[in-house]
């Protein structure tokens, strides 16, 4: 698990993804893009780049939310922060999200927290379940917070954290989010 | 979500009202509402942001095209296309609160800022000059427009044994089916066009099938317009278009069988840098046909 705002937190899970081949459904082969060498046994001092798919789509994930937080709170968008990072459906929600806060008078302050679970390879794909918690983020409507922020389908008040299914795909050889999916009736 | 539901109901024409009770199933897609703060799902299997390229009988459908794929024409929100800004036109500033000033030598007649909804890549967040009647316009209604310019009708049956008090077929023998004196409003092709603005759509409509309904529950499903028949073919099948009866009419209301034809019009338009095929049934009113035996009808 790891903090979307710890560096060393993300150090850590890429070691550890890297160092047990943990990452991926365990009868799945990890794929490895590019030659490289085994993973050092010293302590590493610096960021390290992520090596294997898994470990880039968790980065490229991590930027996302980044991009996406910001994008919420700022009510604007930076494409050039975006593109990198985004395609699909996610692109185009994200656009929508904004254009909508703005129509409604809708404004978001505060920091989500984001705890990435174990990416899933699934070929094509990688699915990465990120634990949102939105303890940090006042929303509000015409300047008035709203209480609950956010209503489930059975009628109750949104879980805190709530789970978040992403899945990334490969585009122009880079890992891009391209779906999100709230699983709002699981814990994290 | 709420741009997937949207752009399913433009596809669909928005000629009614969908209501989607919230339940969720295992395969629904969920996401918070930033605006009304309800958790919205939707379902995978039966949503799809226009990428279905065909058509059904509910309007039509229309894609277009953005560096040499094809993207839906109705992006986030219901936005429109526009292939001259490369981007699906939003709502305007003013929608979103702004008032801003027209750029030089435009004012506020002339069009208005808009947000321009980008496919990936993006380019700019910039609000986006739009001059009236540019975008808005739906090509799909226009090409509409131009079919009911084209007045279509129904074909008119030609079918022997002939429609009469005093005509009978008999069973077993040769039926043959055709359209009698097709003409381009009745078989096609046939090629109307709308305009509105600098938008301009043109369609070709033609008859791809016409399907007889024969009364006694057999439906004939056939391709060309048919073979009229001359009585020099005798007692021959029709080599186009046929059928046999087995049974006598007479058990039948009006002691007939009730024959339609109904004709399956397909539609290819293009403009407005859109292109799409629009598809729709017409339907001929019954046509009484008496079939007995050749005992009965001597006696």
């Amino acid at each position: 698990m790891r903090k979307h705002h710890s560096a060393l937190g993300g150090v850590a899970l890429a070691l550890a993804l890297a160092l047990t081949g943990c990452g991926g459904d365990d009868n799945e082969p990890t794929v490895q893009e590019t030659p490289t060498q085994s993973p050092s046994p010293t302590t590493p001092t610096a960021s390290p780049t992520p090596k294997t798919p898994e470990e880039k789509a968790a980065a490229q994930l991590t930027k996302y939310l980044e991009v996406r937080d910001l994008a919420q709170r700022k009510r604007t968008i930076d494409f050039k922060t975006l593109n990198p990072v985004a395609t699909g459906d996610v692109f185009l929600d994200l656009q929508e999200t904004v254009v909508n806060m703005k129509m409604g008078d809708v404004t978001e302050t505060g920091s989500y927290v984001h705890t990435l679970g174990e990416p899933r390879n699934r070929g094509n794909s990688i699915e990465i379940t990120d634990c949102e918690d939105r303890s940090g983020v006042t929303v509000k409507v015409k300047g008035k917070a709203r209480v609950p922020d956010y209503t489930a389908p059975d009628g109750k008040p949104l879980r805190n954290p709530a789970p978040v299914k992403y899945t990334l795909v490969k585009d122009k050889g880079t890992w891009k989010v391209s779906e999100s999916d709230l699983l709002w009736d699981q814990p994290c | 979500m709420l741009r997937r539901i949207l752009a399913l109901l433009a596809m669909l024409g928005a000629s009614f009202v969908v209501v989607i009770a919230v339940a969720p199933s295992a395969s629904a897609v969920c996401e918070v509402d930033k605006v009304t703060g309800e958790v919205v799902c939707d379902d995978e299997d039966g949503g799809g942001n226009g990428g279905d390229n065909g058509s059904g009988n509910t309007g039509g459908s229309s894609t277009c095209n953005y560096n040499g794929r094809e993207i839906p024409c109705t992006g986030p929100g219901g936005s429109v296309w526009s292939s001259l800004h490369e981007c699906w036109i939003g709502p305007s500033a003013e929608e979103l609160g702004e008032d801003l000033i027209p750029p030089a030598g435009q004012t506020k007649e002339d069009g208005a800022w808009h947000v321009c909804y980008f496919p990936p890549p993006g380019s700019s967040w910039e609000y986006t000059w739009v001059r009236s009647g540019e975008v808005g316009i739906d090509p799909v209604v226009l090409a509409q427009r131009a079919i009911a310019s084209m007045d279509l009708d129904p074909i008119k049956i030609g079918i022997v044994p002939e429609s009469g008090a005093n005509r009978a077929g008999l069973v077993g023998l040769p039926v043959w089916m055709w359209v009698d004196s097709p003409t381009n409003d009745t078989f096609g092709p046939i090629t109307a066009s709308a305009s509105e603005g600098s938008v301009s759509v043109s369609a070709t409509a033609s008859v791809s099938s016409i399907v007889w309904d024969m009364g006694d529950g057999t439906i004939v499903n056939c391709t060309g317009k048919g073979t009229p028949y001359a009585d020099h073919y005798g007692k021959q099948d029709s080599p186009t278009c046929g059928h046999r009866y087995a049974k006598m009419s007479t058990d039948q209301p009006d002691g007939a069988y009730q024959v339609t034809a109904t004709s399956h019009w397909v539609v290819e338009w293009t403009g407005g840098g859109q292109s799409g095929t629009i598809e729709f049934d017409l339907t001929t009113d019954p046509l009484p046909i008496r079939i007995g035996e050749a005992q009965v009808l001597t006696q």
